[in-house]
């Protein structure tokens, strides 16, 4: 058993370690950064004091009071699920807290930066932890405001900081946004997908009364309750919407690219590593809940199709991007949107095969591996951004020589991400491809399996791509005047590639141990949680057929994205652009991605501008126009109403008015002193009522 | 304790006598004098409220007085006050705002100060005296005497447009405050015996009886919470207020509304309200939705805080109206929570235009620079007000619609407000504090005490998120009886 202080502790310390940050700046600032460190590192310790229990299958579940009058209580789960991710966010996020180190050093404004990663890993540990969905929202909610903040960390909005080309337009929009802006874009449109999640889960709440995820389990008449009304599926696909929002899906996923108008740390820990997973890791957290839910109110298809599809086609969308994107940090940005997609990929098509346990370990696997390779592409792109002073990849080049230690991790884990074997991303992926083969029942699985493999070509491709521009090639005009300026480009501090450099040697460490035991274990783990605690059944065997058409239809697929990487930017045989000016149709193909398939110009149009618009219209014309001036009709009213009682009565009124202005100078000072009438007309008004009362007791009494 | 009541009723209202007369001879006398005779309250309060949760006794009224015959000849119009579960949370909420406001105008109030802090402390005794009222006519003397300090206010106090407002103000609530007192009237004509005390009343009401008194009410009452269309007064009087009043305004004043609806509309009038709930819910999301849309592009910082009062008290219709548990006690907590965030931002708001000499925000830029301390205390009042869940305001918010969702689950449209409210409030944000400054412009940020007494308006939120319970315990009995009164049990 895990002591029942622990999982509290996990994401507690984060927290007071962000709140007593602003002391510690106010002793010196190294210990402000070292303890910002230390509370986090403190964490992941606890957390993976868990593992053997996570590894023994025991559920940990530990309660508080909260709202007792709701019979709310607040609560950690520690289950093998949460143990798991509670190390994998832990972990990149202390590696990464050390690169922050040396990546943040010369910025100003550092206590906020501490402040908010620390308060964004507690509150990404809450959510991992919660027993509970309000809970839950609680930490999702926190970790949307620190990205929030941490987006917008250089608020001055400076031209450098800028993401996007300044000037490029696409349909009328512009396509370049300032940190501020690219910040509240974030909030707003993850704060959709909250919306979503939180209507689901209160409907869920009131029909089910209670937020727990072991109550929900166990007493499952609220499923059918919720399917009689035909409610069942909406609930869990508004429920679906928060992780939508989160891990950045189609279609509110055009936060994400623009969300690297962030200190590159940030993007590595919040938009690559943790809070994007968060989406993925709710679907896991109660997708066997629905899924149990859903068996018995037959309504499988629907959901995990749903979530099947959106999966596999926002892979697709994001990796088109990710092939034409410009700047290092948006193909990384592309790329996780992508990647993510396979994750709900696996996780839709966990729901729609036999066996569920086998797409969701291959997701939560994916997830692991994603993460640390994710991370560690970014935190090499950070440190080649300060060497170069630019965010674009056609600014760098050359660089394998003068960064070989950056050169190296990079290449790792970029292989890893194009699923080179044996590098940990080959077999998550392949997991993940196996899966869809898995789901023989549904009918259209061939056309998820076909896309996802598509998908593999343009990862590997644009993988290469990035490597082949950086790194291999001539030096760039950019860096050729850097060094005429004296700034030779040179090799990242310790400090700064240390934690890259142990991600990229995990991710061989994992690689080579998937295929040896750490893939089946896992999978026997969850198996086997899935079962005790949602009566799903598991089935030992792994079929081996789909496994092995996958694998091969994944080696083609990488061979053929990763060959025509290799000939245009590492051989460097041909120039894309001549490629581009042979062909019209490749060049409006190359423009649509570009363009983001003119999506994020479609939305500004539609809700920003048309909102704005909106609101202005109503309070123009409503507001000032219409009940304004019905209220002044109406004032006007009653004030001849009073006029005429006025001289209907006068002899009252006076006397009235007499009798108050005696009760006190200052009082009748302050009459005259506002001395526009209305003090007359209250106090007529006044005599009316007095009138009014008189003759209502006369004819009553 | 036997007239405990009475007491926080009328010693600030007899307080106010002495507060004028050492006015006049230091400003600054007269602060601290009501400085103390507020705490005073504030403690008195808090120790009736906890009287009030440990007893567990929020179903029935406190401490009553009364009934005592007040005209006499005149059956059932008597003093007659006591605190149930509905009243408490509001009683300590005056009080406490009470303590805020007088901390809050020792910088901001310069001009006769004597004259100010003695009509502080008589509308705080009013809108107590309004809060505990059991009795029909009692209660509408409190409503009435409660607009004449902030008549004053806004129009000896107020800003260039004062006398504007201050005309506005008074017609609207005036007026519905004499369509109530018809309505009121009507009771007492047709029940008899004749009578006007609450406890009496319920139940006693014929339902044709019921629907007129309680259209009545719900003009007067919706002038005062406000409804749309019947809102326009309060953008006017709170631009025009100083801002010290306007934390009265939106804090208490708007509270009498809501109050009134819960008391009057679903206490006596059950059986009219459940038929026509419907209305009320409609109007409750449309005040929502129209407050919120309208605050989008407002340029006066105060001006949109004021709409988005009108946004977060249409929650309160909302709740009251789905005459459920939840939904009642997350309309009683909202507005709890309500009064304290929205306090925090119109002083703020103040403070802010006597920096920088303006509230409309494209001129205000580079608060995080020039006032750090107000501009993280603006960008925490924000979050309070946004409903993200580091305050309380989520809890009441999320109680309020789960409430909705059980009458209908179409009611979760509620749930998209929160987007468009956190839309402008980042707005606001990232234009007036997250820009930079404007080349040597320099504020005065605030001094650390005001620091710390804004702070206060957070110390209650925080602890409602930890601890719901504390106020739900009071709350929950009190809207028990509502609920089982509005189900016909």
């Amino acid at each position: 058993m895990v002591n029942q202080l622990i999982p509290w502790l996990v994401w507690i310390l984060p927290i007071a370690g962000a709140l007593l940050t602003p002391g510690f700046a106010r002793i010196h600032s190294k210990i402000r950064d070292y303890f910002a460190v230390g509370f986090s590192f403190a964490s992941v310790l606890l957390a993976g004091s868990m593992l053997p229990s996570a590894f023994a299958g025991e559920i940990n579940h530990f309660q508080l009071d909260w709202i007792p009058s709701l019979n709310i209580k607040a609560g950690v789960l520690a289950d093998p699920l949460s143990i798991f991710m509670a190390n994998v966010v832990g972990w990149v996020s202390f590696l990464i807290m050390v690169y922050s180190l040396g990546y943040m050093k010369e910025e100003s404004g550092l206590t906020r930066y501490w402040f908010l990663m620390n308060f964004f890993i507690g509150n990404m540990q809450l959510i991992v932890l919660s027993d509970n969905f309000l809970q839950l929202f609680f930490g999702w909610e926190g970790v949307g405001f620190c990205s929030y903040a941490l987006i917008g960390f250089w608020h001055t909005d400076e031209l450098k900081y800028w993401v996007g080309t300044p000037g490029k337009v696409a349909w009328g929009v512009p396509q370049a946004y300032s940190p501020t802006h690219a910040g509240m874009k974030a909030f707003i449109t993850t704060r959709i997908g909250d919306i979503a999640f939180l209507i689901g889960l209160l409907i869920l709440f009131s029909f089910s009364g209670t937020f727990d995820f072991t109550s929900l389990a166990t007493k499952t008449t609220w499923a059918s309750n919720l399917a009689s009304v035909g409610l069942f599926v909406p609930v869990a696909l508004l429920i679906f919407g928060g992780a939508i929002g989160k891990s950045a899906q189609f279609p509110l996923h055009e936060w994400l690219p623009d969300a690297m108008a962030g200190p590159t740390s940030v993007s590595a820990l919040i938009h690559a590593a943790t809070m994007v997973k968060a989406g993925v890791f709710l679907v896991a957290r109660v997708g066997p809940l629905f899924y149990a839910a859903a068996i018995a109110v037959q309504q499988i298809v629907p959901l995990f199709a749903t979530i099947a599809w959106i999966g596999v086609f926002t892979a697709f969308l994001a990796a088109t991007q990710a092939m034409v994107s410009k700047e290092v940090k948006k193909v990384l940005a592309y790329s996780t949107v992508s990647q993510i997609g396979y994750m709900m990929l696996g996780l839709g098509a966990a729901g729609l095969a036999v066996d569920f346990s086998s797409g969701y370990s291959a997701s939560l696997f994916h997830l692991s591996s994603h993460a640390i390779f994710k991370a560690a592409l970014f935190m090499g792109a950070g440190a080649l951004i300060h060497a170069t002073q630019t965010k674009y990849m056609h600014e760098m080049g050359g660089l394998r020589k003068s960064m070989k230690i950056t050169f190296g991790a990079m290449l790792i884990a970029a292989a890893s991400l194009s699923g080179i074997p044996p590098f940990s991303g080959f077999w998550s992926k392949d997991a993940i491809l196996t899966s869809t083969l898995l789901a023989s029942g549904y009918p259209l699985s061939g056309a998820l399996f076909l896309l996802a493999v598509v998908t593999a070509l343009i990862t590997a491709f644009y993988s290469f791509r990035l490597i082949g521009m950086v790194f291999f090639g001539k030096k760039s005009e950019n860096l050729e005047n850097l060094e005429r300026e004296g700034h030779h480009v040179h090799e990242a501090p310790a400090v700064m590639w240390i934690p890259y450099a142990i991600l990229a040697a995990a991710t061989i460490v994992i690689g080579i141990a998937s295929p040896l035991f750490f893939e089946d274990k896992l999978r026997v783990t969850l198996g086997e949680f899935l079962e005790s605690s949602f009566k799903i059944p598991f089935t030992q065997a792994v079929a081996t057929t789909p496994a092995l058409i996958s694998a091969i239809s994944s080696i083609i697929a990488l061979s053929a994205g990763a060959g025509l990487g290799y000939y245009i930017y590492i051989a460097r045989r041909i120039e894309p652009s001549v490629i581009l000016q042979r062909s019209t149709l490749l060049t409006s193909v190359y423009r649509f991605f570009e363009n983001r398939w003119y999506i994020n110009s479609l939305y500004y149009k539609l809700f920003a501008y048309v909102t704005a618009a909106f609101s202005r219209i109503l309070f123009s014309i409503l507001e000032v126009g219409v009940i304004d001036r019905f209220n002044s009709v109406f004032a006007d009213a009653s004030v001849s109403f009073a006029t005429l009682s006025d001289k209907f009565d006068l002899g009252i009124i006076d006397r009235l008015i007499n009798g108050i202005s005696k009760y006190g100078q200052k009082f009748s000072l302050v009459v005259r002193r506002i001395q526009t009438g209305i003090a007359q007309y209250y106090l007529l008004a006044m005599g009316v009522g007095v009138i009014a009362l008189v003759v209502f007791m006369i004819l009553v009494l | 304790m036997a007239f405990l009541i009475s007491v926080l009723i009328f010693i600030p209202i007899l307080a106010a006598i002495p507060t004028f007369l050492i006015g006049r001879r230091k400003g600054v006398y007269a602060n601290r004098f009501s400085l103390a005779v507020s705490v005073v309250i504030l403690a008195l309060s808090l120790y009736t409220y906890a009287g009030i949760l440990r007893a567990g006794s929020g179903a029935e009224f406190n401490l009553v007085e009364g009934p005592i015959p007040w005209v006499t000849g005149l059956r059932g119009i008597d003093y007659y006050v006591g605190m149930d579960g509905l009243s408490a949370p509001l009683v300590i909420l005056s009080a406490f705002l009470t303590v805020l406001v007088i901390i809050g105008s020792g910088r901001l109030i310069k001009e006769r100060e004597g004259l100010y802090y003695a009509v502080v402390l008589f509308f705080e005794g009013s809108i107590i005296g309004f809060f505990t009222s059991l009795n029909l006519i009692l209660f509408y003397v409190f409503f009435e005497l409660v607009l004449i300090p902030m008549f004053f206010f806004i129009g000896i106090w107020g800003g260039p447009n004062r006398k504007y407002a201050a005309f506005k103000f008074l017609l609207f609530t005036f007026a519905g405050s004499t369509i109530i007192l018809l309505g009121f009237f009507g009771l007492y004509a047709f029940i008899s015996p004749p009578t006007f005390n609450i406890t009496e009343l319920v139940g006693r009401i014929p339902l044709w009886l019921q629907i007129l008194a309680s259209i009545a009410a719900f003009i007067g009452f919706g002038v005062k919470l406000p409804i749309v269309p019947l809102h326009t007064w309060l953008p006017d009087a709170h631009v025009e207020a100083p801002a010290p009043i306007s934390v009265f305004l939106a804090g208490l004043l708007l509270k009498m509304g809501g109050y009134g609806f819960l008391r009057i509309n679903l206490g006596l009038f059950p059986d009219a309200s459940r038929q026509f709930a419907w209305v009320y819910i409609l109007f409750g999301l449309l005040t929502m939705f129209y407050g919120a849309i309208v605050a989008v592009t407002q340029k006066d910082l105060k001006r949109m805080i004021a709409l988005t009062s009108i946004n977060h008290m249409g929650f309160v219709l909302l709740g009251g109206f789905t005459g459920n548990q939840i939904g009642i006690s997350g309309a009683v907590f909202q507005m709890f929570n309500h009064g304290v965030a929205i306090g925090l931002l119109f002083m703020l708001s103040g403070f802010i235009h006597e920096q920088a000499g303006t509230r409309e925000i494209p001129g205000l830029k580079g608060l995080r620079v020039t006032m750090p301390r107000t501009a993280i205390l603006l960008i925490m009042g924000s979050m309070a007000a946004m409903g993200v869940p580091i305050f309380s305001n989520f809890i009441s918010e999320f109680m309020v619609i789960v409430g909705a969702i059980a009458v209908d689950v179409r009611y979760a449209v509620a749930i998209l407000i929160p987007i468009i409210t956190v839309a402008y409030f980042l707005l606001v944000l990232r234009r007036s504090v997250l820009s930079p400054p404007v080349e040597g412009v320099k504020h005065h940020d605030m001094t650390p005490s005001t620091t710390t007494a804004m702070l206060l308006y957070l110390v209650p939120l925080f602890i409602l998120l930890a601890f719901p319970s504390l106020i739900l315990d009071v709350v929950n009995p009190a809207s028990a009886v509502l609920v089982r009164t509005f189900a016909g049990v």
